[in-house]
């Protein structure tokens, strides 16, 4: 059994004025080395949540535990924070220098790391992503996806164990978002760095550990992605999308042809289509 | 014809170390009343060949004409262009900039000159097309909305200029499912109306559902053109240039190859399932 490292129990989150909560009452277990990723609609409370795994939020009730601590104070917020890194939607709005290598460092910077310990971790983290021919380079010369890149370098550089991406790939495109999705997937396998993936891509949720789809403010359904999926009337009621291949197994069923339940992807509909012929 | 373009070339910062060829002898023309798809990954030279329809960017003299002008000539009307050719960048909420939507959706018509009931109507109307109730939104802060229903606001905002071309830049971006089958639903209510629309996009999916015809851009030239089964066909080179066939044309692909009879270029879920059924109940 994994070691737990993020423990939601309960919790809530209401915004300043709003007569409902943003996040209702979730309580959620996310194991040392997942993939978990996050559906659900805008307004369904999955960014607020992820805002609440990196101490950016603090619960209104309930509690975070995240890599053992759980934060009461400022100080404890700046801990959670080092271990928890978080990745944007908007690359434009998280790459605050004009050259990409200083950029990277000015975490390390404010919390007053020596010079050389910022030189060598930087350097790491934009071999990691594969921008290191462009750390002096300006991050308006690159790509949405290559300036997305950038910012999981600069939280790379702060080692961290778990990385939230809260919908970083909507606004890239279909190349920039393979790639992002790929190094995150990377930095799992490999580094073995916890990862919660918000999005809206079934297709990106579909190759997930686990997939939680959140609804209202709390966990509507929860499971295998391809168990989730499988649930293709809910899950569209819930205002979501189920991968186009099971969709095409839901209509095929519907007219009689015997599939597997579980049926995702092209290359195993392709099989099972051909067991039947 | 509503739209012609001659040999569209377009060069960024020429004589400069950056200078890049953003499109290349691009030539194209759309029809009237079409639903017309523009397709290429990022630097394909989407982006700058809309903003040469509405003259934004100027080119020379003879290249591209919308409705018969010019729009290189010297002194082209430009009022008159931006009039029959309405662009919705993406993102398009960003621009929302009055205090309340009603005056956010009338700054193009109170451009124009037109009269105060003229511009309410207008007003009105746009923000019917786009599926907000006029009477609940009116006086509101665009800053109070929802994302969607804020690019809404923004794309009233275009309709009430009435154009009878509309291009739309990646629409869809950033909408969770359901405000993406919403967006594409109010776009094509937009062309069932009667306006010729042109839109711009890098997913398959969404031009193969919505488009009647399409144009594949990539390193500022035009790849493939044709109905979406036609440039599905060559699904293989597609890929190469970075764009993905919809998961169905894929599955055809891998059964036709295994044998089944699957018709060419075949991509939309319903036809690929019919074909599957034809395929299954044949063979017994």
């Amino acid at each position: 059994m994994k070691n737990t490292i993020i423990e939601a129990r309960d919790v809530c989150f209401k915004y300043e004025g709003a007569s409902t909560l943003a996040v209702d009452h979730v309580t959620l277990d996310v194991a040392e080395g997942e993939f978990l990723a996050i559906l659900g609609r805008n307004g369904s409370g999955k960014s607020t949540f992820a805002k609440l795994l990196n101490a950016l939020q603090l619960p209104t009730g309930g509690s975070v535990k995240v890599n053992g601590i759980t934060p009461a104070n400022e100080d404890d917020c700046y801990e959670v924070r080092k271990s928890c890194g978080m990745v944007f939607q908007n690359p434009d709005n998280q790459i605050v220098t004009t050259i990409v290598e200083e950029d990277c460092a000015f975490g390390l910077e404010n919390l007053g790391t020596p010079p050389q310990e910022i030189r060598s971790r930087v350097d790491e983290a934009l071999h990691s992503v594969g921008m290191s021919e462009f750390a002096q380079a300006s991050p308006s010369m690159l790509s949405g996806g290559q300036k997305q890149r950038v910012a999981v370098a600069g939280v790379l550089a702060m080692r961290p164990r778990i990385i939230v991406f809260d919908e970083s790939t909507a606004m890239l495109d279909p190349i920039g978002r393979r790639d992002v999705f790929a190094l995150a997937r990377r930095l799992n396998v490999e580094e073995g760095i916890t990862i919660v993936w918000i999005t809206h891509f079934m297709e990106e949720a579909a190759m997930a550990d686990r997939l939680v789809v959140m609804d209202g403010g709390r966990i509507a359904l929860e499971g295998e992605p391809r168990s989730v999926f499988a649930q293709t009337d809910r899950v569209l009621k819930l205002g979501l999308d189920v991968p186009e291949i099971m969709k095409l197994a839901h209509m095929l069923r519907e007219r009689g042809v015997a599939l597997p339940d579980d049926i995702m992807t092209v290359n195993e509909m392709a099989v099972a289509l051909c067991q039947l012929k | 014809m509503p739209i012609e373009v001659k040999k569209l070339t377009h060069v960024y910062m020429p004589g400069t170390p950056f200078e890049s060829r953003a499109l290349n002898a691009v030539s194209l023309s759309i029809q009237d009343g079409e639903f017309v798809g523009i397709i290429g990954h990022t630097g394909s030279g989407k982006s700058t060949l809309i903003t040469h329809l509405n003259g934004l960017e100027k080119s020379e003299p003879g290249v591209v004409f919308v409705n018969g002008m010019d729009l290189g000539e010297k002194g082209a009307d430009l009022i008159a262009i931006r009039r029959v050719v309405g662009l919705v960048f993406q993102y398009p909420e960003y621009q929302l900039f009055e205090e309340t939507v009603a005056k956010d959706v009338a700054f193009g018509p109170t451009n124009l000159g037109l009269d105060a009931d003229e511009i309410k109507r207008r007003v009105e109307h746009a923000l019917k097309q786009v599926g907000l109730d006029p009477a609940e939104v009116s006086e509101k802060s665009p800053f109070e909305l929802s994302g969607g229903q804020k690019r809404r606001v923004a794309i009233a905002g275009v309709l009430a200029m009435q154009p009878g071309i509309l291009i739309l830049d990646e629409p869809a971006a950033g909408l969770d499912p359901m405000g993406r089958r919403e967006m594409f639903d109010l776009i094509r209510g937009i062309h069932d109306s009667g306006t010729t629309v042109v839109m711009v996009s890098h997913s398959m999916d969404d031009v193969g559902r919505l488009c009647d015809r399409l144009f594949v851009l990539n390193r500022g030239e035009i790849a493939y053109t044709g109905t979406p089964a036609e440039v599905f066909v060559h699904d293989n080179r597609l890929h190469a240039i970075g764009l993905d066939v919809p998961e169905c044309a894929k599955l055809a692909r891998r059964l036709r190859e295994a044998g089944f009879d699957m018709p060419e270029g075949i991509y939309r879920t319903e036809d690929v399932c019919a074909a599957i059924i034809g395929n299954l109940s044949g063979g017994k």
